[in-house]
């Protein structure tokens, strides 16, 4: 047994194992993707971007209930809502969206109620500047304005 | 006059040629060591990265010079200009082909009756270098691994002479041109004959270059960046480059002494079909087969730690060098009785 | 110290030379090695270790306090970032000690794919563990090889979470959402490639004479220093003691599944090196039972909107992949709790930092530091 160790540690042998991985990998298909050409697939649940839906006619879904608001870890949602004086209800003024303090944790898309705030699958979201990640109503309906990488 | 032109052309064309190989061998082993990685190393600048070394070399001409407050400034400049100037130094005396190479003019700079002797001299001035880069940046991971390159420079450098003494033996010359005509009248490269030495050879020149698995003075995980932790822009640069030099000048002299540098494999087989390939050519080949293997090398295995670098230097390289020189010696003796 | 001290009096020629001074090194919190934002003072003779002092809290963020700020639900995605290289265990042990306080029962088919995820997670961290250590010895290739497969983990950490590292994975009561289509294949596809991956790890390292070089008899630990000291998880069971909570205290029907639990004998880094390629094996073991065990039913539990549990205090542990992650959760009848306290495994295995390294080399911190396969996130948190 001694006797082999020391022949197969003579010759390498240990050694030129883990060469032989390394060369087999050479000769096989990269796994990596190049990014800005490939994009990797995304699943549906995916926790990105935040948008706002909207309905047939354009106006928000939002029915300003603040639940969003209040199930928030971070506290990065503001909803600004005014009580209508005609139908009683509530109607929403503003709703601000912070995006720099969200966990992208996803509890304001499960809990709303009209599924209204939607976490997308959009993951390019970077900005130049700090106050582009705190995003308005129109923002959130469209989209925000993205700086798409050249080349 | 015509010969002093030859040499300036020589000169010019062989340090040209070194400085891109330098280059693209930074791309090659980045290229190489990614797809043993299952990626694929550099791919925007230029067809699939092609025009990376150019790239980096530009930025870094280009970016700040640092010169820390509490360095020593004129050893700190000066450190890597003498790391990077006997790394091309050596290559005057490497024959990239044989005296009627080159179209007649003969394929190498100049042929020392010394050669091999002088070049593993200037190799080892580089260390010189290192060492004062690592002390006169006057912090304490280039220190640490200045000092580290200098015990296993020294330690290495002992075995690595003694494994190249067989094959000396072997040729009766120290000249490079003469050790592979004498390959070239014995019929078979000295690396047959001289197996152990070739094997004790190529580790040592890993060690030499500061390479994995022997990179320790720049262990990035342990030193940061050991020795040229602080350098940045340029300077840093020219350690790079001395570095790389470094490792083509390992290959190009295990080439020659070992490979049979400009000769074609298999002449009598060979002969008739591929006589009409330069030797450089084949030169080029080996050396690049080394490379790869320095750089396939690198891809896999893990560090040894900084004792068990020196255990293997001085216990087992060592007395198998000079095993070997012995027996080789003898060997010698009694053909020649 | 002093027996480091008797260490080197037994060596000659060090003798000789001990009249140089020591030197005191920083590492980190900037290092590439320190696994974040670690700061390890050495203090060196020559380049052996002669004593040695961790800085942390570097990454402090308070996350106990932020947890008492808010409700029991919404202080979970937090948990996620403590260790966020296996942030499905975290949120697991978080839900268990809430579900315990609140008496709440979860269905069998979400314990099952907690299970799967849980696991799924254990194997991740592993392989970002030997990613990190093989990189720290030098092995640079093992770490792309390593994080290929974490991808694919990833990938359906996504498909099933909607995130890739901070999941956010379970709420109390059970799931979400029951889990997509295609995640049974996905699960399985990924249980398929992997043995053959972790030979190949094998072939790179397991015989490799550097690696055997710079791992056996570095670091090690007996048994009773690191029971002394609190070590979990595989550094514990590294030194050959068999002690995990899945079998010892076993939650969320880890009871109904088959698996070892692999030991060392040396307590060096080369054991604890084994154990952890062990249970990754063991774990596709364990995914495997579950996948093909997945009982039909709800996905989780009645849990009334506000959850208010009653007045107590209640601490729950699990076999987290770095070892015993613990919560203890006090709660006074309110929607918010009164403390929570974090045990979390890495701080005590650092602990283990200081015995392991006196009288090695400089290198050998590094490879111990990696060993031990800590996060800071943890640490600080
Ligand atoms: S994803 Fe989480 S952190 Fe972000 S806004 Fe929604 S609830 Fe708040
Ligand atoms: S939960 Fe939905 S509906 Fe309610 S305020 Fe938020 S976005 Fe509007």
């Amino acid at each position: 047994m001694r006797m082999k160790e020391l022949v197969s540690k003579v010759l390498f042998v240990d050694l030129i194992k883990g060469l032989s991985v390394t060369f087999k990998s050479m000769v096989s298909h990269a796994v990596t993707e190049q990014y800005p050409k490939e994009r990797s697939k995304i699943y549906e649940r995916f926790r990105g971007e935040p948008r706002m839906a909207v309905d047939e006619n354009g106006k928000t879904k939002c029915i300003a209930c603040n639940l969003c608001a209040m199930n928030c870890p971070v506290g990065c949602i503001t909803v600004e809502a005014e009580r209508d004086p005609e139908t009683k209800k509530r109607v929403l003024t503003r709703y601000v969206f912070d995006m720099q303090r969200c966990l992208f944790c996803g509890f304001c898309e499960e809990i709303c109620p009209v599924n209204c705030i939607q976490l997308t699958t959009d993951y390019e979201m970077s900005q130049y500047d700090r106050k582009d990640f705190v995003l308005e109503l129109n923002e959130l309906e469209k989209g925000m304005e993205k700086i798409k990488y050249k080349k | 006059m015509e010969f002093l032109l030859v040499v300036v052309v020589k000169i010019v064309i062989i340090l040209a040629f070194i400085s891109l190989g330098v280059a693209y061998l930074t791309y090659l082993e980045r290229k190489v060591i990614g797809h043993m990685q299952v990626r694929l190393g550099p791919m925007r600048v230029g067809w699939h990265g092609l025009l990376q070394p150019i790239a980096d070399g530009l930025k870094l001409v280009i970016k700040e010079d640092i010169i820390p407050t509490q360095s020593d400034k004129l050893m700190f400049i000066l450190a890597p200009v003498i790391c990077f100037l006997h790394a091309f130094l050596v290559y005057t005396f490497i024959p990239f082909d044989g005296p009627k190479g080159f179209w007649g003019y003969g394929g190498y700079i100049s042929d020392v009756n010394v050669g091999l002797l002088f070049i593993v001299a200037i190799a080892s001035v580089g260390v010189v270098g290192i060492i004062l880069g690592g002390w006169a940046s006057n912090s304490k991971y280039p220190l640490l691994g200045s000092l580290r390159s200098v015990a296993q420079l020294v330690s290495y450098e002992v075995a690595m002479g003694l494994a190249i003494m067989g094959p000396i033996l072997l040729a009766g010359s120290l000249s490079m041109v003469d050790i592979v005509k004498a390959q070239e009248k014995m019929g078979v490269w000295f690396f047959v004959p001289q197996i152990v030495a070739f094997i004790i050879y190529f580790i040592c020149g890993v060690a030499e270059t500061n390479r994995a698995p022997f990179d320790l003075p720049e262990a990035e995980s342990e030193l940061v960046g050991g020795y040229h932790t602080e350098y940045s822009g340029f300077r840093f640069a020219l350690y790079f480059l001395a570095e790389y030099a470094n490792m083509i000048t390992v290959s190009a002299i295990a080439a020659t002494v070992f490979l049979g540098g400009w000769l074609m494999p298999f002449p009598s087989i060979l002969g008739p079909y591929l006589s009409f390939i330069p030797g450089f050519v084949w030169f080029a080949l080996k050396v690049f087969f080394f490379l790869f293997v320095y750089l396939w090398i690198r891809a896999t295995f893990p560090r040894y730690r900084f004792d068990q670098l020196m255990a293997i230097g001085w216990k087992i390289l060592l007395p198998l060098a000079i095993a070997n020189l012995l027996v080789t010696s003898f060997i010698i003796l009694y053909l020649k009785m | 110290m002093d027996e480091v001290k008797n260490i080197n009096k037994t060596n000659f020629a060090e003798e000789f030379v001990d009249a140089t001074e020591e030197l005191v090194l920083n590492m980190g919190p900037q290092h590439p090695s320190t696994h974040g934002v670690l700061r390890v003072i050495l203090k060196l003779h020559h380049e052996k270790v002669v004593d040695l002092d961790c800085d942390i809290g570097y990454l402090h963020r308070g996350v106990e306090k932020i947890s008492e700020t808010l409700s029991y639900k919404l202080a979970a995605p937090y948990m996620d970032r403590l260790d966020y290289i296996s942030a499905v265990s975290n949120n697991l042990a978080y839900i268990e000690t809430i579900e315990k306080l609140a008496g709440v029962e979860v269905p069998k088919k979400a314990q099952y794919i907690r299970v799967i995820l849980t696991e799924l997670a254990r194997i991740s961290s592993h392989l970002l563990w030997l990613a990190t250590h093989a990189l720290d010895i030098g092995a640079m290739t093992v770490f792309l090889y390593c994080f290929r497969e974490r991808e694919e983990i990833l990938n359906i950490f996504e498909m099933v979470t909607g995130a890739r590292l901070t999941t956010n994975a379970f709420r109390i009561g059970g799931l979400p959402q029951d889990v997509p289509e295609g995640f049974e294949k996905a699960v399985k596809d990924f249980c398929e490639i992997l043995p053959g991956r972790i030979s190949e790890y094998e072939a790179l390292l397991t015989k490799n004479r550097i690696w055997l070089a710079r791992t056996k008899n570095v670091g090690v630990i007996s048994p009773e220093d690191a029971i002394a000291i609190g070590l979990t998880g595989p550094s514990l069971r590294g030194s050959g003691v068999k002690w995990d909570l899945r079998k010892a205290h076993p939650y969320e029907s880890y009871n109904e599944f088959e698996f070892d639990i692999p030991t060392g004998e040396n307590g060096d880094t080369y054991d604890r090196y084994l154990v952890r390629l062990e249970e990754m094996r063991q774990a596709r073991r364990i995914i495997l039972q579950a996948i093909d065990g997945i009982p039909e039913g709800d996905f989780t539990a009645k849990v009334p909107k506000v959850l208010k549990p009653p007045k107590g205090e209640v601490y729950h542990s699990i076999e987290a992949p770095k070892g015993e992650l613990g919560f203890y959760v006090i709660s006074d009848g309110s929607t918010k709790p009164y403390r929570v306290k974090i045990k979390g495994p890495s701080f005590y295995n650092l602990q283990a930092l200081k015995k392991m390294c006196l009288g090695h080399y400089v290198a050998d911190v590094v490879a111990i530091i990696g060993t031990l396969d800590i996060v800071l996130g943890e640490i600080d948190r």
